[in-house]
């Protein structure tokens, strides 16, 4: 592969390694010599040549509308300190579309380099084509350089997050819509979606011609996106969902088309390209993507897997840039294709798969809830707990959703518990039904609709869901008998009290939560006093994540002052 | 958008109504419909017992009768009523204030018969942790159904919380949001408005059956699908008593989608997600009562 240098009179020179011919040339043997010597790469001493011009690196393919997307003309003038003026242009054919660069330059023993933008003298795209960069010295002589360039249009239109090792990928569910309660299940097609709207003309790029830039993540976590009273159909980024310490894995469609700048149609992407290799690359802040993907096509697809996930269950963004290389055919050496496109992912890390009750169906079990995710990142952060197992899970949601420790500043949705002192109404059930066995978790994570006080089966039962929804197994409500309580802190309450209704302090019943079918239990309502005396005041914070149910610190003898009964019952059915 | 792949249709395939009960129609009414497994409520079923017991449950009158409540017809001066939503065989409506600073919620459940109302009454009360009974209406002073109880609030002395209250066949709970709402409403007129509405409704004979809505026809465009395939539905439900107060659409996995109605008015499943569907369709009549129908199925194959 070689590059030209032409002359303004149509005289033509081949470079051929370090020797320069002239040769003489008609301007259709021209075309032909030209559409022959190609190559992705020149790079020649400058000092074969006498003086003028040399060809240096410059880019042979290039999609300009790529962030970062320049390409980059390099040449040599000679000799060293010569003042020459130098224009450097792009043609279609034999017309000029865009002066790339005009005006004096000093002869250097390194390249003079130039970046084209790929716009025209309109400040338009060109189209994807074929195209010439010419380096000409503006009095004409010495020949002038001519570099081949395809101008391609690369980009992606959807990504679908796939599992890398069994099921150990999720998608992820919304519960409203506008003021509606409707679930709505992330598309497992595709996570990531950015195409044409109705009466756009193209996938890739705007009417305008412009990119279309990356669809910006979906942080809302109620809602799905919406165009207007819809769901939104063409342009989305919803979170992703893995198992913690897994290989997230994309399959990444590329583009068809793209738009004309200059006329507003639909213009292909103009790969592949004859002679030459283009291949997908990918890395972000954690390490490159790998992928056996060695081409590829408009529209097609390419699989890639990432660097691991955290080993914990969190919430994380990565930036992923998605490159191209090419080569020409034969060639070992692959060079880089300029500028990226750059996609942002938030990825949420279970430590299992969700769980839910036996025989549930519907929407709302197709995976966790956004909401509940958040809530648990957003716990185990403030609360500083690494969560890597179910018992850290279960540490975090307890204490999270109640919500009285010293770095959380309220309770799940800001819920109080219903008892007459905190202006409540004697702990009625407000979100739990217990016809069915349902919890309304969406309404009471749509800003406590139902209101603000809850009494234990409500708690009980959105903990007991949010728990098994996050992975942790065997979860369920635990139905209690009559209690007289002790020295009890209930959730949304300002202290500890022994006088819970103002008239009185015990339980007709209560609802707790237990994963190992009743002994040890989880309460989601109330902390108990473990300061030695339990029913004395003040108190001092037990938290009743997986604590015993006997004992001196067990939870029947720190909560009430008769034996109490137990029922394992199931998880409740959500909606 | 790919809504266009409709085009390239094949010749339509009627799906099966899937019969979730055996009545006519495919249809079945949803409440309660999921039996509780026997380990799940002993100690709650003895807490029934007690609260039966501690109520006189056997004692509460019991009224003809009637079709149902038209929950979403209700209006209240000052509140604006948010879409009927229907779960569980409940129906729920929120309505809030111009402020959007004062609402109340009106939960019910048309039941088939009286003792059917009475046993969700009864939940209602069982559901209470405090030791102490709710009040009856008439210790308040006040009359509403043919049996009714109020959560005082702790908000001030007389200030009521919720009024749960049976009207014949038909339980109904309202409660406020919030914790100064009980100083503002009036939850006394609140429920009486409801309850009158219950009454102003037909009375039904001994073996009349509830006005349950009727899904007279319920298929899909294909049989078999890609996902991203939107998929036209054809619903035809009757309502003798008016236009259904809700429509919710439930799609069973493990594929994946959502309908959706648009301008044109018509339902689609839009698939996004490979596998099996069932779709179903709960109707939720003017008066309360729901009906189930399900397509059997939809294979989503993958893109």
């Amino acid at each position: 592969m070689q590059p030209v240098l032409a002359d303004s009179s149509g005289s033509k020179m081949l470079l051929l390694g370090s020797l320069t011919v002239a040769l003489s040339l008609f301007l259709g043997t021209q075309l032909s010599l030209c559409q022959v010597v190609s190559g992705p790469e020149v790079k020649v001493p400058p000092s074969v040549l006498t003086s003028g011009l040399t060809p240096a690196d410059t880019t042979r393919i290039a999609d300009p509308k790529l962030n970062g997307g320049e390409l980059q003309i390099s040449f040599g003038l000679e000799p060293i300190g010569v003042q020459k003026s130098v224009v450097v242009e792009a043609l279609q054919g034999a017309s000029v579309v865009a002066t790339i660069f005009a005006g004096n330059l000093t002869g250097s023993a390194t390249p003079q380099v130039v970046t084209w933008d790929g716009r025209d003298g309109s400040n338009n795209f060109v189209d994807p084509g074929e195209y010439q960069i010419q380096v000409r010295l503006s009095n004409g002589l010495p020949p002038a350089l001519l570099y081949p360039l395809t101008i391609v249009r690369l980009g992606i239109t959807e990504i679908e997050a796939q599992p890398s090792l069994g099921s150990d990928e999720w998608q992820m569910v919304y519960f409203m819509k506008g003021t509606s309660y409707i679930f709505y299940t992330t598309p497992a097609i595709h996570e990531y979606l950015s195409v044409k709207d109705t009466g756009e003309v193209s996938d890739l790029d705007l009417n305008s011609g412009e990119p279309r830039t990356a669809a910006g993540l979906h942080t809302a976590t109620a809602q799905p996106a919406m165009e207007g009273a819809n769901y939104e159909d063409d342009r989305y980024n919803y979170p992703l969902c893995y198992l913690m310490g897994r290989q997230p894995v994309f399959e990444v469609t590329y583009g068809a088309q793209g738009t004309s700048s200059a006329s507003g149609g639909a213009v292909s992407a103009n790969f592949p390209v004859a002679g030459f290799e283009i291949r997908p690359q990918a890395q972000d802040g954690a390490g490159s993507w790998t992928t056996t993907a060695t081409s590829i096509s408009p529209g097609g697809t390419a699989t890639f897997t990432g660097p691991a996930l955290p080993a914990n269950a969190t919430r994380l963004e990565r930036l992923v840039e998605w490159t191209w290389q090419y080569r020409a055919a034969g060639d070992v050496t692959w060079t880089d294709l300029p500028g990226s496109f750059t996609t942002q992912h938030r990825f949420y890390t279970l430590i299992g798969a969700p769980q839910w009750r036996t025989g549930a169906s519907g929407t709302q079990y197709s995976g966790p809830w956004v909401e509940v995710a958040d809530y648990v990142y957003t716990w185990k952060d403030q609360l500083g707990i690494a969560v890597v197992d179910q018992a850290t899970v279960v540490e975090a949601i307890f204490k999270g959703f109640i919500g009285q420790h010293p770095s959380l500043t309220a309770s799940i949705e800001g819920v109080i518990y219903d008892c007459y002192p905190m202006g409540g109404d004697g702990g009625a059930t407000h979100y739990f039904q217990f016809s069915g066995t349902n919890m309304r978790l969406s309404k009471l994570l749509n800003n406590h609709a139902l209101g603000v006080y809850v009494n234990c089966s409500d708690c009980s039962a959105a903990a007991s869901a949010i728990t098994a929804m996050m992975g942790v197994q065997n979860v369920k409500m635990l139905y209690l008998g009559t209690m007289n309580l002790k020295a009890i802190w209930g959730i949304g309450c300002p202290d500890y009290t022994l006088n819970l209704w103002g008239s009185g302090h015990g339980f007709s019943y209560h609802h707790i939560v237990t994963r190992f079918n009743g002994d040890p239990v989880c309460d989601a309502c109330m902390a108990l006093d473990v300061d030695g005396s339990p029913s004395t005041l003040p108190g001092t914070p037990g938290w009743n994540c997986d604590r015993p149910w006997t004992g001196t610190l067990g939870y029947d003898f720190l909560s009430s002052s008769n034996a109490v009964s137990r029922t394992v019952e199931t998880l409740p059915y959500i909606n | 958008m790919k809504i266009t792949r409709l085009m390239k249709s094949v010749p339509l395939v009627l799906i099966a109504v899937g019969l979730i009960q055996a009545s006519a129609l495919g249809q079945k009414q949803a409440s309660g419909a999921r039996p509780a497994p026997a380990e799940v409520q002993t100690g709650y079923q003895k807490r029934l017992a007690e609260v039966a017991a501690q109520y006189g449950s056997e004692g509460w009158q019991a009224s003809p009768r009637r079709a149902g409540l038209p929950l979403g017809e209700l209006e209240f001066p000052g509140f604006v009523g948010e879409d009927v939503y229907s779960s569980a065989g409940h129906i729920e409506r929120r309505f809030c204030g111009a402020d959007d600073l004062l609402s109340f919620n009106v939960e019910a459940k048309v039941c088939d018969n009286v003792p059917a109302a009475h046993a969700v009454m009864l939940e209602w009360l069982a559901g209470l942790s405090s030791l102490a009974p709710a009040p009856s209406a008439a210790e308040l002073g006040f009359a509403v159904g043919d049996v009714g109880y109020a959560g005082l609030s702790g908000a001030a002395p007389g200030a009521i919380s919720w009024i749960a209250f049976s009207r014949a066949n038909v339980a109904v709970r309202v409660s406020v949001d919030e914790v100064h709402a009980p100083l503002t409403l009036d939850m006394q007129a609140i429920s009486r408005e409801v309850d009158r509405q219950v009454m102003l409704q037909t009375e039904l004979g001994p073996k009349q059956a509830l006005p349950r809505p009727v899904v007279r026809r319920l298929e899909v465009q294909q049989a078999n699908c890609v996902a991203g395939d939107v998929l036209a539905i054809d619903l035809d439900v009757q309502d003798a008593e008016g236009e259904p107060a809700a429509i919710t659409w439930t799609v069973n996995g493990p594929g994946q989608g959502y309908v959706e109605r648009r301008d044109d008015g018509v339902f689609r499943l839009y698939t996004t997600g490979p596998g099996r569907i069932e779709l179903s369709v709960q109707v939720t009549g003017r008066l309360g009562v729901s009906s189930v129908a399900s397509l059997v199925a939809i294979e989503v194959e993958d893109d």
